[in-house]
């Protein structure tokens, strides 16, 4: 018997994307299917129901949400390493972010932590989403 | 530095550059889950 509602505790998974290939754009992430192309490491006291509902909900929102997300983290601040050698920090206007989320990668990796904190039942999941986002592209 | 897509001589400062970010963001959400049985008894699936 599957339980008729399952909660979340903060519980942290973590998703690896490595080497993700030549020609993705960061916009286009939203689209990219998180749990078959990531290293994934679940809580080790999750069962398989939990797994299957936290999933579903990260999978959702990640589509729903990712172009924020990626947007958000851009505005905080961006590292750079020039191919000349160059390298340092700075901040990007809405321009610049528009073209980094629309330009092709040669690749991209990242890793994103996420927590879930709420109630998952036939109503849907109800709560707070957490995601840690670090995330690097090559140009 | 406050970058644009290209300098003003118009060189693609990007070709070949790697960029890092990052951020920790939250939020509420309300959503939908389907295909997920909540209360059901254990389906064997061949």
């Amino acid at each position: 018997m599957t339980p008729p509602r399952v909660t979340f505790n903060d519980e942290e998974m973590t998703l690896t994307l490595t080497g993700i290939g030549a020609g993705w754009t960061f916009e286009q992430l939203g689209e990219l299917r998180l749990f078959d192309e990531a290293q994934v490491q679940f809580p080790s006291n999750w069962d398989e129901f939990q797994i299957g509902v936290a999933t579903q909900v990260v999978q959702s929102n990640w589509r729903l949400r990712s172009t924020t997300f990626l947007e958000q983290s851009l505005q905080a601040g961006i590292s750079y390493s020039l191919a000349d050698g160059g390298s340092g920090q700075m901040s990007a206007d809405t321009q610049l972010i528009e073209h980094l989320l629309r330009r092709p990668l040669i690749s991209m990796d990242g890793i994103f932590t996420i927590k879930l904190n709420g109630e998952a039942s036939a109503q849907g999941f109800s709560g707070d989403f957490y995601i840690g986002l670090g995330i690097r592209g090559q140009f | 530095m406050e970058a644009t897509s290209e300098t003003e001589s118009g060189d693609d400062w990007l070709a070949g550059s790697m960029i890092e970010f990052g951020g920790e963001i939250s939020e509420r959400v309300d959503l939908p889950l389907e295909g997920i049985e909540f209360g059901a008894d254990d389906v064997n699936v061949a």
